[in-house]
């Protein structure tokens, strides 16, 4: 198995220090700063080195699960995540934390695990978002959208963050795409309607003025 | 006929300038959220789509299925020759308020 070279433990942890001057100015909806730590983990497993991979995806994940709650993976979670994202969160903690609670953050342990070499990957996308899409949408955008969505769930998003996430994320993906296609044709036609009324009253005054 | 562009039909425009033809739903959802920061609902960019391809600025065309996506068929996105010129123009309107030259070949 290859080691990781001096240049790349270096840029590790460089990005390590980088990472301990942001914990000063913590801002909680930030997420950034794991991003990067992922991508250093990403690149530590990409150079063969699992336990250096697993040393970063483990300091992510226990510090998340101390920092905030997560929010049950059903349809209620989902809107009560996207209507109120502050109410799920707590203050983050020192040192890693002993309870996580029930909220434990599902895609950054599946992270961990995938770092040891543990699969939780290949489950099918669930039936439930696409035929809510069919049930409230036109046939032929249904099929191009639910074909994406399939796509990128088996693709990126569950390799990514592990089955449960990508399951919510599906969801999600689902309910938004439905407001999207009833809200955005009124929008446009209410847009339409005041820049005509609009228009009309600038003519009529010019005219008035005009004579 | 320069139609006006918001900021979020002008990136999705671009980005599926720069697919030249091959962008379907995922490519250009990842890239569009790439070049804006955040994410991007799959709803929001295909109502942006079809907006773009009423304006004739893009055109669309099914492609194969395929059993990754469950034998469900892409839709291809490309932009026309109106919205190549809409994209290249679009660059230019900031400089055209900043300085109050008319921008080449516009109206």
């Amino acid at each position: 198995m290859s080691r990781m070279s001096g240049a790349d433990i270096a840029e590790v942890q460089r990005r390590l220090d980088l990472f301990s001057a942001w914990k000063l100015h913590w801002d909680p909806s930030d997420r950034a700063q794991y991003h990067v730590l992922i991508q250093c983990a990403d690149r530590a497993r990409a150079h063969g080195d699992l336990d250096e991979a697993y040393r970063l995806y483990d300091y992510v994940a226990r510090e998340l699960q101390g920092l905030m709650y997560d929010v049950p993976d059903n349809l209620f979670g989902i809107i009560f995540s996207s209507a109120v994202p502050t109410l799920g969160r707590k203050t983050p903690l020192l040192g890693p934390p002993t309870d996580p609670g029930p909220w434990y953050l599902p895609q950054m342990s599946h992270l961990a695990l995938q770092a040891c070499g543990v699969r939780t990957l290949n489950q099918a996308p669930p039936d439930g978002p696409a035929k809510f899409l069919y049930m409230l949408m036109p046939v032929e955008k249904c099929e191009v959208v639910v074909g994406d969505l399939e796509e990128e769930f088996r693709r990126h998003v569950q390799p990514r963050f592990g089955a449960t996430f990508a399951r919510r994320w599906y969801w999600k993906q689902a309910i938004f795409t439905c407001l999207e296609h009833w809200l955005a044709r009124p929008a446009l036609a209410a847009a339409r309607f005041a820049k005509e009324v609009l228009l009309e009253a600038i003519k009529r005054r010019m005219s008035d003025s005009g004579d | 006929m320069q139609s006006s562009l918001g900021r979020f039909e002008l990136a999705v425009l671009c980005v599926v300038v720069e697919l030249r033809g091959d962008g379907y739903g995922v490519p250009i959802r990842q890239a569009v959220s790439e070049r804006l920061g955040r994410d991007v609902s799959i709803g929001a960019l295909y109502t942006t789509l079809a907006r773009l391809e009423a304006k004739r600025l893009v055109s669309s065309n099914l492609g194969a299925a395929t059993p990754e996506r469950g034998g469900r068929a892409k839709r291809f996105f490309k932009a026309t020759s109106d919205g190549v010129r809409a994209a290249e123009q679009a660059d230019t309107a900031p400089r055209r308020l900043w300085f109050q030259q008319p921008v080449e070949g516009g109206t």
